[in-house]
């Protein structure tokens, strides 16, 4: 093709060009938007979704006081930057994380935390039902039933209403 | 909400993607077709690319992604720009622009491996403790064997036919390294291996002389470890840490102050050590708002054109407006990376996809901010779009990974639903046999 006849179709097509970037552009921009309002339809609709349980701050009597939602991983103390945070706690006191066997506890520092009555040195693996207590507030971890972990089946739901859930 | 409804609803949503896919396919399409006229006859390899490169785009950004789960958004994103990468490359020359191509090709195959490593494997120790010597026997490699380009001694040649450089493909290994480490239950304890591991990277660049590479490994460290511990005054010894060694940088090596003086004024020497920002930044007001057209224009001048200054080229040729898109949709590539990483449920995840994200950004701001005289140049490449197979391959494994996290967060939400489902029905029969 003629070279100046090529210039004037590149010269002309750079306006097509533009469009379709500026296309490009508004398509996603309009698809983050579309997609946090779906996601937050989402979430209405699931109000546990990404929590595994709840940790329950038990009174002297071993009673509920509070229930703090569980998180899979993250720092359980008393600071402003932990993802459970209890009044009466340390600033940071263990890191944990869900595991196939349980919740994997690892103490910032050895010796501070009791798991069932058990000092924790190194890490300890929380499952259903167990107690941590530190500077003297006691916690209780309470698993969802869904939640299943290693050696554990699936509960068959109970007339009563406090069954698991069954897997399909 | 109805089927009715909720396929309304779902239309609505997919709208932006079809618009988005119609302006992927068609700039492909046009941009291949105009090229087929580029030379005095008829250009029959752009004619078979104005078809088989939409038809590899088609691939990858409609099968692919629902096979693997992965975010559309993220895709048709990577795709306009290895598409704007091939045709600006291509009009430059048909040689680069068929590599290219090529390339984006074989990274498709790369990002399809990150994304189900990541999705499979939801633990990666074994692959650090794989990926990490062999990353740093690779990084060591250039520095006894390699060749030397443009200063820096980071290229491997492969029995003469092709080359590749080690600290692309070692991009992918940090990230994991760091993710895994830095997601530790053992706190600053349990992250040495991931802070040695990318301190061993940045020793091998400093000896390669890859300055560039080497500032973004440690940024990206110094992001996730900041992301990870929250520990403000580590994170701040490491920032003091990193500003001292670029004033030791400034005194010792001579082409570091030559980069910061022609960073400073590069008219001073616009023949000599400032031609190519000279050139890069004529290029870009020549081009003006709307380019000189595809194919036309002056981008030969500049040195390095295909790889550190194809946004320059792409400016001259499509003009600012375009170049602004481009910039606008590496915006929101980030954004929706961290937007990954900050809905991601567990640290190794979060942490994967932040430093996939930071790499990414970091890179685009650093080459972008050289290459308009923002910051000093650095000799990195924009991800996509430059020519050169390491880098196509190692932006697409990022990518990869992302899509990956985003896979395990909708395998989540699954199972969430399926108990929640689960849950409801539980509760309806409950309340029938009562």
């Amino acid at each position: 093709m003629n070279q100046d006849l090529y210039a004037v179709i590149a010269y002309s097509m750079r306006y097509w060009f533009l469009f379709l970037a500026a296309l490009a552009v508004y398509a996603s921009l309009m698809r983050i938007r579309r997609d946090a309002a779906a996601r937050r339809r989402v979430l209405a609709g699931l109000p546990d979704a990404g929590l595994i349980g709840e940790w329950a701050v038990l009174d002297a009597q071993d009673n509920a006081v509070q229930l703090l939602e569980a998180p899979p991983d993250g720092w359980l103390g008393g600071g402003r930057m932990c993802d459970v945070r209890v009044r009466g706690l340390p600033g940071l006191l263990a890191r944990f994380s869900l595991e196939p066997d349980g919740l994997h506890v690892v103490p910032l520092r050895p010796g501070k935390m009791r798991v069932d009555g058990q000092a924790v040195r190194h890490t300890a693996v929380l499952r259903h039902g167990a107690t941590l207590s530190a500077n003297g507030v006691k916690l209780q971890l309470r698993l969802f039933a869904g939640v299943l972990l290693e050696g554990e089946t699936p509960k068959a739901p109970s007339p009563g209403g406090e069954g698991g859930v069954p897997f399909s | 909400m109805t089927k009715k409804t909720k396929s309304r609803a779902r239309a609505r949503r997919e709208r932006p993607l079809r618009l988005f896919m119609f302006a992927n396919l068609a700039l492909q399409f046009s941009a291949c077709l105009l090229l087929v006229f580029s030379d005095e006859g008829i250009d029959l390899v752009a004619a078979t690319m104005a078809f088989s490169l939409p038809a590899l785009s088609y691939f990858f950004i409609g099968p692919l992604p629902r096979l693997l789960r992965a975010d559309r958004l993220l895709v048709m994103i990577t795709d306009f720009l290895c598409g704007l990468g091939v045709v600006v490359l291509y009009a430059l020359s048909p040689e680069l622009g068929l590599r290219h191509a090529v390339h984006f090709a074989l990274g498709i195959g790369v990002f399809a491996a990150c994304a189900l490593c990541v999705r499979r494997f939801r633990r990666f120790k074994l692959l650090c403790l794989l990926l990490a010597p062999v990353s740093l026997v690779l990084l060591a490699l250039p520095v006894l064997i390699g060749r030397e380009i443009n200063g820096a001694k980071n290229w491997i040649s492969i029995a003469g036919v092709a080359s590749f450089q080690p600290s692309e493909v070692t991009k992918l290994a940090l990230v994991f390294v760091l993710a895994q480490s830095f997601s530790t239950l053992r706190g600053l304890k349990g992250m040495v291996p991931g802070i040695a591991f990318a301190a061993a990277c940045l020793g091998a660049l400093m000896l390669q002389k890859d300055l560039g590479t080497a500032l973004l490994y440690y940024l990206v460290t110094l992001l996730m470890f900041w992301a990870a511990s929250s520990n403000v005054l580590l994170t701040g010894v490491g920032l003091l840490g990193g500003a001292g060694a670029a004033v030791l940088g400034y005194q010792l090596f001579a082409h570091v102050r030559t980069r910061i003086a022609i960073w400073r004024n590069p008219w001073s020497d616009a023949l000599g050590k400032g031609y190519q920002i000279v050139q890069a930044l004529t290029a870009i007001a020549s081009g003006g708002f709307f380019g000189v057209g595809l194919g036309q224009g002056e981008s030969r001048v500049i040195p390095a054109y295909s790889t550190d200054f194809i946004f320059a080229v792409l400016c001259e040729q499509m003009g600012i407006l375009v170049g602004i898109a481009v910039l606008l949709l590496f915006a929101v590539l980030v954004l929706r990376g961290a937007q990954l990483a900050l809905a991601s449920r567990t640290a190794l995840y979060a942490i994967l996809a932040m430093s996939a994200t930071a790499f990414l950004g970091l890179q685009t701001f650093v080459i972008i901010g050289g290459v308009i005289k923002l910051i000093p140049l650095t000799g990195v490449t924009l991800p996509f779009m430059s020519s050169g197979g390491s880098s196509m391959l190692s932006c697409m494994g990022l990518v990869g990974i992302l899509c990956g996290v985003s896979a395990v967060m909708h395998d989540e939400q699954d199972a969430d639903r399926r108990m929640t489902a689960v849950g409801q029905e539980e509760q309806k029969d409950e309340k029938a046999s009562s």
